[in-house]
């Protein structure tokens, strides 16, 4: 059976179909759980928040908004959201997880997982990968505390006992330069399905 | 801020990040509000950010999870006796002519609380182990009005809002638990048309242990702090 792409499902989820909800859950749990138990550190919370962020998929699906970006997107970026304000309100991340992209984000050619359903295809994660770990090793630093610590600024650059224009300047040359490497097809509605 | 004053762009990679200060988001989030070429520019960032998440190795959540998901979004959940029954009161049959006797009674709760407290309901509330917190409007000439009702231990709770103005869709409102300054989401909501609406609140701890509760106008999914209009505020 072709699965659903994205939009349908989330149209159905919007008119109370348990079953999309339930087909959305087996597409994206694994992306969820991951971001959540990366953050978070905690396996017991990220499995708090995977449910807190598929009850609200399911209760605010009319919200998403196809026009701005992939649905898988859409539900990463709740996902951290929620992962960064639990780990802000308890102002403590357990050991056990890496947060270091390197650590946790290898480029290893070996690995090639399944295609997911509106998940990057290998080569695109790969290139993403690449280009993180090719950005100068500060960079990366202060991008990996805001990213999987949710530190401010301000926090990040008393940890690294910096200048809080020069962490600024990190961030900011961070992010401007993995945008210049991700391809559309990465933010926009491309669905790739198994059987592609 | 208007639009012809100074863009934000080299904030916007950070605010997307979420790792501005808050007085710097706030700024921030206020010029967007007028700049179509900032917030363009800020949609991108965000997008990268949401993108880079997904790049992170995947890893499978337990089996039972799943039927944790399923059954969340499957009311009834199972609560505490009292929530539920709380629960009962303002919704289902009748639910509509009970939550407009709730309206009118917060209504007037925030015109004269001394009033408030005379009202029977209220009074068997807490004879029943009820207590009640009402939240001010933060707006002049606003009529909208709250109240967290909890449990006497302070474990369980609801929030009940009236007459708050619906939001756009990438809009929803926020519950903030505050403590010490530091604030804690209980839970992201939005009204019906008339501006009414029930929430259980969730927290770390017992709801009495805060100070305050605040509600503010956040982007739908809620922010990691409130970062939008403040609507709704009460202190214990």
């Amino acid at each position: 059976m072709t699965p659903l792409p994205d939009s349908e499902l989330i149209e159905r989820i919007t008119r109370r179909d348990t079953s999309a909800l339930s087909e959305l859950y087996d597409r994206y749990s694994r992306l969820v759980y991951s971001i959540a138990l990366r953050v978070l550190g905690d396996a017991e919370t990220a499995e708090e928040i995977t449910q807190d962020v598929f009850v609200l998929v399911w209760q605010k699906a009319s919200s998403y908004d196809l026009n701005q970006g992939k649905l898988m997107t859409w539900i990463a970026s709740i996902a951290r959201n929620r992962s960064i304000d639990q780990i802000r309100r308890r102002r403590a991340r357990p050991e056990g997880y890496s947060i270091a992209w390197e650590d946790c984000c290898e480029d290893d050619p070996d690995h090639q997982p399944e295609v997911e359903i509106g998940m990057m295809d290998h080569h695109q994660r790969s290139v993403l990968v690449r280009s993180v770990n090719a950005l100068p090793a500060e960079q990366r630093q202060a991008l990996s505390l805001a990213f999987f610590y949710g530190m401010t600024q301000q926090e990040i650059a008393e940890r690294l006992n910096q200048p809080l224009g020069t962490v600024k300047t990190r961030i900011r040359l961070a992010l401007q330069k993995l945008r210049t490497v991700i391809q559309p097809e990465m933010l926009e509605g491309r669905e790739i399905r198994k059987d592609d | 801020m208007h639009v012809d004053s100074k863009h934000v762009t080299d904030d916007l990679p950070a605010l997307a990040l979420d790792c501005l200060e808050a007085a710097e988001r706030q700024q921030v989030l206020a010029h967007l509000e007028e700049c179509d070429q900032c917030r363009a520019e800020w949609t991108s960032y965000s997008a990268v950010v949401g993108v880079l998440s997904t790049a992170l190795p995947q890893v499978t959540p337990p089996a039972r999870l799943k039927r944790a998901v399923m059954d969340g979004i499957t009311p009834p959940r199972p609560v505490n006796p009292l929530i539920a029954a709380l629960r009962r009161a303002f919704s289902g049959q009748g639910g509509l002519l009970r939550a407009g006797g709730l309206a009118l009674v917060l209504i007037l709760a925030v015109s004269n609380l001394v009033l408030w407290q005379r009202v029977n309901d209220l009074g068997r509330m807490q004879h029943a182990g009820y207590d009640n917190l009402v939240l001010q409007s933060q707006e002049e000439g606003s009529a909208a009005s709250g109240m967290v009702i909890y449990t006497a231990d302070g474990r369980y709770g609801l929030l009940v809002v009236n007459k708050l103005e619906p939001l756009p869709a990438d809009q929803q409102y926020q519950l903030w638990l505050i403590k010490d300054g530091v604030r804690a989401s209980g839970g992201v909501f939005s009204v019906g048309k008339h501006g009414y609406h029930v929430m259980e609140i969730y927290a770390d701890g017992r709801l009495t242990d805060y100070d305050s509760f605040g509600i503010t106008i956040e982007p739908a999914g809620g922010s990691p702090g409130p970062t939008g209009k403040r609507v709704l505020a009460g202190s214990f």
